[in-house]
């Protein structure tokens, strides 16, 4: 980095007031008021460096490997010009092989946020006023207090990475207090998972569960495409197993799945079969299973008593007549699996599950896995499993009642937002009796309140660090940008800290080492570089781990099963009856928003939720059946009370919900979080997932969703079969009129002629399980606007692609099927013919071409286009980027003004780009050369694009396959996009 | 009475003036595309006579991202430094250039050849195939201030890139004589528009 | 009862009005101060328009977020007004025109209060194309074919370009009609006029005529020849502006009963808009004896007409929905009647077919209350008609996850009834300085003209 960062980037917007950008804005105003005086175009300065960084080229990125620190998962960089624009997958990274889900790929944005906080604060109690101070006068205070104060305990909520706990422990073993006065909490955080893998294996771990060698998955409550565990992982293994080809079709094996959920999730939406159930019955579902297999089926714990006690009372029948499910359903299943032992896979759990039966639950699932020879195959436990925090919940419960027995003296809380996740447990009160409370934390969240000193934390993309996610990968963390603000980074403030105490320091950090990268490397140096022994000299393998952004410990042997230790049965106590009648609540994360810690993130904001399709908002899940007994119509505002807690909050009626649960999701409703986040939603934490009374109010308050029909009226836009069908005859098509399947439609015009390249696409609809990722990376990529809530309730939201969601079959527990809807590039444009100024013509490569700067603003093209996907810009929504959010353009794609129309591209950057390289080695374009954003970040490969010319690439084989079908065939617009026909693993009731 | 004085030229006359008037200020509304001559003074007398004339300093020399990127870009002042470090320490533009360098901030030269926001030229393509700067920047070599040379505007791109008004050895190069419609350079849109 | 089988030529100007009357009745309100009616409707009509027109500024400075279009519906109210005051332009056309060429003399009373409205109309319709982009200032730049430096020419197959032209030529040729028509009436003013400023005006707008033997054979002559390039026009402008939704391939757009559909519509909401407004200036110039309940009832006959032949089209529509076996088709026509915006579809129908039924009466046709009521509830049918065809296509087409319902705004409705002001203003405007009636073709007329006096005695009873 070049020394002297002089930030010209920043200051060309201050100095002569205007940005380049606004020049548009001002030559189309001038033209339109120039009056009589001739005027020359305005006066722009050009302003080079002072001292020109080797690495920077204007106008060439530069590409850095780091890890997205909350999920471990590796990124690459794009930096242009010293700033970061976009994050994509790092695809030798095993937890991302080169895809990003929604919210990494959102957090690029978070590092411009202007609500971010600049300077460090200290606040004085008794006033609340803040005070803006300097780095060196917080250290000495701070210094002062840690030396006086001797019980010192640090709450963290995701402090990750081996350097990073041992200078924690370091530090706090400086200053006299022992490792586990180290705590860490998080709301969403997998526990019972833990402590169900200690119980039963004797191993503190979170066991990699490999969905890609899974024949047969049965999901009790886990919603593993999207929140559950890894789903960027997961979501790609899941998909290896569901794609088809159509060349055998005939015997094609497909994986199954089948979910047991109360609420209508992600992965519910991709199940073959989905079956709903109320939360916390999983336990029994997971018990009658194993009765059956135990009992009927496996030999192997016939005679072990501990095991036949546990199973004894959960008979498959009473269990099926109990849920409700299909006569015999559970017998059939557990026979399904046995035939399947060895391939099959059992997951559950989940936020909704967090009650008192959580790790029973776990256990039993453990259980089943073992019996179904499982282990080592798709549980692995030895080989490569995910690590995890070192303790859970009980530490911080022992941590809140050492507070309240005032044994803390000095607490600092890293980005552990506890009030807000927390609210019942009035921590307000409690932290005020701790003498000094530090913050760290990126922005003045609700914990801050009750700080002394709130320190500001780097953004992940201005910090060092290390992450060790599973066994054998430990993945490197490097900025790529020089800090915004005056911020410090949490590990640097330790050093300094430990440094000006002038106590006898530990370990590494007696070293005095200069800054928190010194000691990174050091510990690098000392643990990982010497015990692996790694061959070539620690310098070359501390640039190579840089460069490839993680590295890869070989381990030597090979997976092997665990033993299920079964004593660990007897934690399953006989779950107490629920009672029919009341309702109960549940709570769930939703994809985009997860905990809420990126609430200021307008791009997740808007995002669309994959199932509602609502955005900004969070609402209350309710069955059609339980609507229409409370007579909840749609835009209502229900009552939400829990004993004396009552609020007031929107309702979506939900199709596939239990008829007596409802939703809601958390990581909304907070307060303190930035212009964007604040006030959006209910906070969802401040409820216990028990019986719930719900009461209609008689106001109302319509819900910005982005689709407003949710089934197709049986027209040729998709396709789904089952696999039998499938067999049979892989071209069938069902859900379309037989009049409009017209096999070769004539058209009076001449074709285009391609002479060169002839750009396409293909998705498969039987890969995409509807997660949104292309959504937001192609947001991040092309510059796309954010319009607000009020925007997208009169549906003016901008994006180039939307995932359509259709109902079909059973009213209450309907199918799903996601269709990724974008420009499809037609033959026959219906747009090119009706613009009146030539602002969206055909190329000579296929693709249909949007000209901004010629288009007038006539939406003629948008009333012509069959698909509706271009988006007009009704107002200058580009302005809604204020300060440093500017930095996040990407400077290859032009900004839009109001009054122009836009829609998906193809990503013409990124062709030209390809293009060029390849024109600079005088070699051609190479299939895969080129991936658009939207290809480039989906964790399942869905979309493939290519050029149809050649035949051999991706693209044209998955277009000359028998599934291959295009959306409004007989409209005769000829699109350039093939989809491929959904293949359900069950029978389908057509009609 | 008002209807003698007023005869039939004069009434003419008149018409003919308001036209006149109408024409110059929808002239005026509609500014000239092209900035063809602006010629602003900079803040530091920089000659480009003196260096890529006499001197014959090559223009990759200082505009390194011509051969590398998009942006041809402006030198930073650690170029300027290489020589300024002992060259001509005696004139004032020079003081002023060392001045600036040593507090470290950049000198803000005056954009002369602007292109719209909307507009992706690539430098690198154009120096890459052959096309010379003189081609588009004028006889550089020989201005004291530099002027905007050539109008920069669609028109005169699309021209060259249709091989009507490309220099002769670059035509003869990338558009055989036979195949009279293939073009020099690419006119669909997004060649230059995204 | 004894049949009159002699020819009775049709009794046009009734209470035997001479030529002086004429003069002295028609040219009397370009002489004197208005009347307080006039001076209200005027005030009352240019507020309206100044109200449209400060929404429109802050339209141009905000953006067309203002308006209630979104995603699926890109077109609006704007287009709905455009269509319709187009449609309002027709028959002005139709009766200065072809019916002149029909030799139809009833035609005398009412063409130049028609050709005005049709003038009137189609600057009143020529607005919406240019604000409805949110950036005039840019629009008029690209979408005129003017040779430019980038080489770059406006896209000649695109619908809106051929309404550029069609409009264009329509607002040309019969404001060149109209004037032309005018001169004699202008001259006879000039001559009349006292003062210097109102003399020298008309003497300049009169282009010198002297009323002499050669300026009437010349006169005839182009009056007949733009009467002859007036005809085709009244069929093919609004042919032109229907096949921007005719030529696009929504359901319940791409039909080819459009043009016919869309003329007769035009014809119709045209007379109806005639008929309202001469009702009016009837009175308020009390020309009841030039344009008579004769006048009137003949106008009436041709609106049934035409709205039957409206309404022939609407069920042509449904049938061939359903006949052509295309399931957007029969979906888009059974949601026009039945879906979100069945309100509008069942006023349109109502107005449009059922409303005008009541001429069959006699006694109906010729009394101005009801004529004057239908006319109204025909022009609001006439706008619904419009409403319907853009909004309930544009809102449920192809692909059911886009479908979106349009709610216009206050901006929508107050800029709509900005551009009924801007029209009302220069109606009134034109009844204030220039002649209402053709003065030279009603004197041609006049039964004193005719030489057999004692025909026309019998008629005074």
């Amino acid at each position: 980095m070049s020394e002297t960062q002089d930030d010209n980037s920043i200051n060309i917007l201050n100095k002569d007031g205007i940005a380049r950008r606004d020049f548009l804005t001002i030559m189309g105003a001038s033209m339109a008021l120039a009056g009589i005086s001739c005027v020359r175009r305005p006066i722009h300065k050009i302003i080079p460096y002072v001292i020109q960084p080797e690495e920077i080229i204007p106008g060439v990125a530069n590409w850095y490997a780091s890890t997205h620190p909350a999920t471990g998962v590796g990124i690459l960089v794009k930096t242009r010009e010293g700033r970061p624009v976009k994050l994509e997958g790092n695809s030798l990274h095993p937890l991302s092989l080169g895809a990003l889900s929604a919210n990494i790929q959102a957090s690029v944005l978070d590092l411009y946020d202007p609500d971010r906080l600049k300077t460090p604060l200290i606040i004085n109690r008794k006033t609340r006023e803040k005070e803006i101070a300097s780095w060196d006068k917080i250290d000495d205070l701070v210094t002062e207090k840690l030396k006086t104060s001797k019980k010192i305990r640090i709450l963290s909520q995701a402090l990750s990475g081996d350097t990073t706990t041992r200078l924690v422990h370091e530090f706090l073993n400086t200053f006299g207090c022992n490792g586990n006065s180290h705590v860490q909490y998080h709301p969403l955080y997998p526990e019972e998972i833990v402590q169900a893998q200690e119980l039963s294996y004797k191993t503190r771990i979170f066991p990699k569960y490999d969905f890609s060698k899974a024949e047969l998955v049965i999901s009790l409550g886990a919603d593993f495409l999207a929140t559950w565990g890894y789903p960027l992982e997961q979501a790609n293994a899941w998909a290896q197993r569901r794609k088809l080809r159509s060349h055998n079709h005939t015997h094609a094996i497909l994986s199954k799945l089948i979910c047991f959920e109360s609420h209508f999730s992600l992965t519910g939406a991709n199940a073959d079969e989905r079956f709903c159930i109320r939360p916390g019955d999983e336990l029994k579902i997971a018990l009658a299973l194993a009765h059956e297999i135990v009992f009927n089926l496996s030999q192997k714990y016939s005679h072990d008593q501990t095991v036949i006690s546990a199973l004894q009372t959960y008979k498959p029948e009473l269990v099926t007549q109990q849920m409700g499910l299909p006569p015999g359903e559970i017998k059939k299943l557990a026979k399904l699996l046995w035939n399947l032992r060895g391939q099959s896979l059992i997951v559950g759990g989940g936020i909704a599950s967090k009650t008192s039966s959580d790790v029973a639950l776990q256990i039993a699932i453990n259980f089943l896995n073992s019996v179904l020879e499982n282990e080592s195959v798709t549980v692995d436990g030895t080989l490569n499993p995910k690590l995890v925090l070192d303790h859970g919940y009980s530490q911080f419960y022992k941590l809140i009642s050492d507070i309240k027995s005032g044994k803390v003296d000095l607490l600092i809380l890293a980005h552990a937002n506890i009030l807000y996740q927390l609210p019942a447990l009035e921590l307000e009160q409690i932290l005020k009796q701790v003498p000094t409370v530090i913050s760290v934390t990126d922005r003045e969240d609700e914990t801050s309140q009750v700080a002394d000193f709130i320190l500001p934390d780097h953004h992940y993309l201005e910090n060092w660090g290390d992450h060790h996610p599973t066994k054998e990968i430990y993945s490197l963390q490097q900025p790529a940008i020089a800090p915004l603000h005056t911020t410090r980074s949490f590990q640097d403030s330790l050093l300094v800290w430990t440094k000006k105490a002038g106590l006898r320091a530990y370990g590494l950090l007696g070293k005095h080492l200069p800054s928190w990268y010194e000691y990174l490397k050091t510990n690098w140096q000392e643990n990982i570089y010497k015990t692996h022994h790694i061959a070539d000299s620690f310098e070359s393998f501390w640039e190579n781990t840089l460069k490839d952004g993680y590295y890869r410990m070989h381990s030597k042997h090979v997976a092997s099963p665990r033993v299920f230790k079964t004593s660990s049965l007897d934690h399953i106590r006989a779950a107490q009856p629920i009672n029919e009648g009341n309702i109960q609540l549940m709570f769930y994360s939703k994809l985009a928003m997860g905990d809420g810690s990126q609430a200021n993130n307008a791009w997740l904001q808007e995002m669309p939720d994959p199932i509602s399709t609502v955005t900004w908002d969070n609402y209350l899940n309710i069955s059609p059946v339980l609507a229409k007994k409370l007579q909840i119509g749609k835009n209502d505002v229900v009552e939400l009370k829990q004993g004396t807690h009552s609020v007031h909050m929107p309702v979506i009626i939900q199709a596939g919900m239990h008829h007596s649960v409802v939703s809601l999701a958390v990581g909304y409703g907070r307060t303190a979080v930035g212009k964007v986040g604040n006030n959006i939603g209910v906070n969802a934490f401040s409820f216990v997932q028990t019986h719930v009374e719900v009461r209609k109010t008689g106001k109302f308050y319509k819900l910005a969703e982005t689709q407003w029909h949710h089934v197709t009226e049986n027209r040729p836009i998709i396709n789904d079969i089952s696999l039998n069908e499938f067999r049979k005859n892989a071209s069938a098509s069902n859900h379309t009129n037989p009049h409009l399947r017209i096999e070769k439609v004539q058209t009076i015009w001449p074709e285009h002629e391609y002479k060169g390249p002839r750009w396409a696409m293909a998705i498969d609809l039987n890969s995409c399980i509807g997660c949104g990722a292309c959504v937001i990376g192609c947001q991040a990529e092309n510059n796309i606007p954010v319009v607000g809530r009020d925007n997208v309730r009169v549906s003016r939201e901008m994006h180039w692609i939307r995932i359509d969601r259709y109902y079909s079959g059973d009213q209450n527990n309907p199918d799903v099927i996601f269709q990724p809807m974008l420009c499809q590039h037609c033959e026959n444009a219906p747009c090119e013919t009706v613009c009146p100024v030539l602002a969206t013509v055909h190329s000579s490569e296929g693709l249909n071409e949007q000209v901004y700067n010629r288009c007038v603003g006539t939406r003629y093209c948008q009333n012509n286009c069959p698909y509706k996907v271009r988006r007009f810009n009704f107002f200058d929504h580009w302005k809604s980027r204020e300060e440093t959010m500017n930095l996040a353009w990407n400077p290859d794609v032009t900004v839009r003004t109001r009054g122009i129309m836009e829609k998906c591209t193809f990503c013409t950057q990124r062709i030209r780009e390809a293009k060029e390289r390849a024109k600079d080695l005088d070699t051609n374009i190479k299939d895969g050369d080129i991936q658009t954003a939207c290809q480039q970040t989906c964790p399942t490969q869905a979309i493939v694009f290519g050029d149809m010319n050649d035949p051999h690439s991706a693209v044209s084989k998955l277009k000359g396959d028998l599934r291959a079908f295009r959306v409004l065939e007989e409209v005769n617009t000829k699109p350039s996009i093939s989809y491929l026909t959904k293949v359900r693993n069950k029978e389908i009731k057509h009609g | 009475m008002v209807g003698k004085f007023l005869n039939l030229k004069l009434i003419l006359v008149l018409l003919f003036t308001v036209f006149i008037l109408v024409i110059i200020s929808l002239g005026s509304i509609f500014p000239n595309a092209s900035n063809q001559g602006y010629a602003p003074a900079q803040p530091i007398a920089f000659s480009h006579k003196i260096h890529a004339g006499t001197n014959k300093i090559g223009c990759i020399y200082c505009h390194t991202g011509a051969e590398r990127s998009r942006h041809a870009t402006v030198p930073a002042l650690s170029i300027c430094m290489n020589c300024h470090r002992v060259v001509g320490l005696d004139k004032p533009d020079i003081q002023k250039l060392l001045k600036n360098f040593q507090e470290k901030r950049p000198i803000e030269w005056i954009r002369v050849h602007e292109l719209a926001d909307y507009v992706y030229f690539p430098h690198k393509r154009h120096v890459k195939i052959g096309v010379a700067c003189e081609i588009c920047h004028g006889d550089v070599k020989n201005m004291d201030v530099i002027e905007q040379y050539a109008p920069l505007t669609m028109g005169w791109c699309i021209d060259c890139h249709r091989g009507i008004t490309t220099p002769k050895q670059l035509l003869s190069r990338l558009k055989p004589k036979e195949d009279h419609y293939k073009e020099v350079g690419p006119t669909h849109c997004t060649a230059c528009h995204n | 009862m004894q049949v009159n089988t002699v020819y009775q030529p049709e009794i046009l100007i009734q209470n035997n009005k001479t030529f002086s009357d004429v003069n002295n009745e028609v040219s009397v309100h370009t002489e004197r101060f208005p009347t307080f009616k006039w001076w209200f409707c005027f005030l009352a009509a240019t507020s309206a328009f100044l109200l449209g027109a400060t929404l429109a500024s802050i339209m141009f400075r905000d953006g067309l977020g203002v308006l209630g279009l979104n995603q699926p519906n890109g077109w609006g109210v704007f287009i709905v007004n455009f269509v319709f005051w187009i449609g309002i332009g027709h028959a002005g056309t139709l009766i200065s025109a072809i019916l002149f060429l029909f030799r139809q003399k009833w035609r005398t009373a009412i063409n130049r209060s028609a050709e005005a409205m049709t003038i009137f109309a189609v600057m009143t319709a020529l607005i919406f194309p240019v604000i409805h982009t949110g950036r005039p200032w840019y629009a008029i730049f690209w979408l005129i074919p003017y040779p430019n430096q980038r080489g770059l020419w406006v896209n000649f197959r695109s619908p809106l370009l051929w309404d550029v032209f069609a409009v264009g030529t329509y607002f040309t040729i019969s404001l060149i009609f109209w004037y032309i028509g005018m001169i004699p009436d202008l001259a006879s003013i000039r001559d009349r006029a006292k003062n210097g400023i109102r003399k020298f005006i008309y003497t300049v707008l009169s282009l010198g005529w002297r009323g002499s033997n050669k300026h009437w054979s010349h006169y005839e002559i182009a009056y007949m020849i733009l009467a002859g390039l007036s005809t085709p026009l009244v069929l093919s402008v609004h042919s032109v502006v229907s096949f921007d939704f005719a030529v696009a391939n929504l359901p319940g757009w791409h039909t080819t009963i459009f043009p016919p559909y869309f003329v007769a519509g035009a014809i119709f909401s045209g007379f109806a808009m005639v008929v309202t407004l001469l009702v009016i200036a009837r009175e308020m110039f009390n020309l009841q004896s030039y344009i008579t309940i004769n006048h009137l009832e003949k106008m009436n006959k041709i609106i049934m007409a035409t709205g039957m032949m409206v309404g022939y089209a609407y069920a042509c529509e449904f049938f061939i929905a359903w006949y052509s076996g295309n399931p957007f088709e029969a979906y888009a026509f059974v949601n026009r009647a039945f879906g979100p915006y069945w309100w509008a579809y069942w006023t349109m129908a109502s107005c449009n077919v059922l409303i005008p039924q009541i001429f069959w009466f006699k006694k109906a046709r010729t009394s101005i209350p009801v004529m004057f009521v239908v006319a109204l509830f025909v022009n609001i049918g006439m706008w619904f008609e419009r409403f319907v065809i853009t909004v309930t296509s544009l809102h449920r087409d192809f692909v059911p996850s886009s479908w979106a319902y349009y709610v216009p705004t206050w901006y929508d409705w107050g800029i709509t009834l900005g551009s009924f002001g801007w029209f009302l203003m220069w109606f009134l405007l034109f009844c204030r300085f220039l002649p209402v009636i053709a003065m030279a073709e009603i004197k041609a007329i006049m039964p004193t003209e005719t030489p057999h006096k004692e025909v026309h005695t019998n008629d005074s009873k």
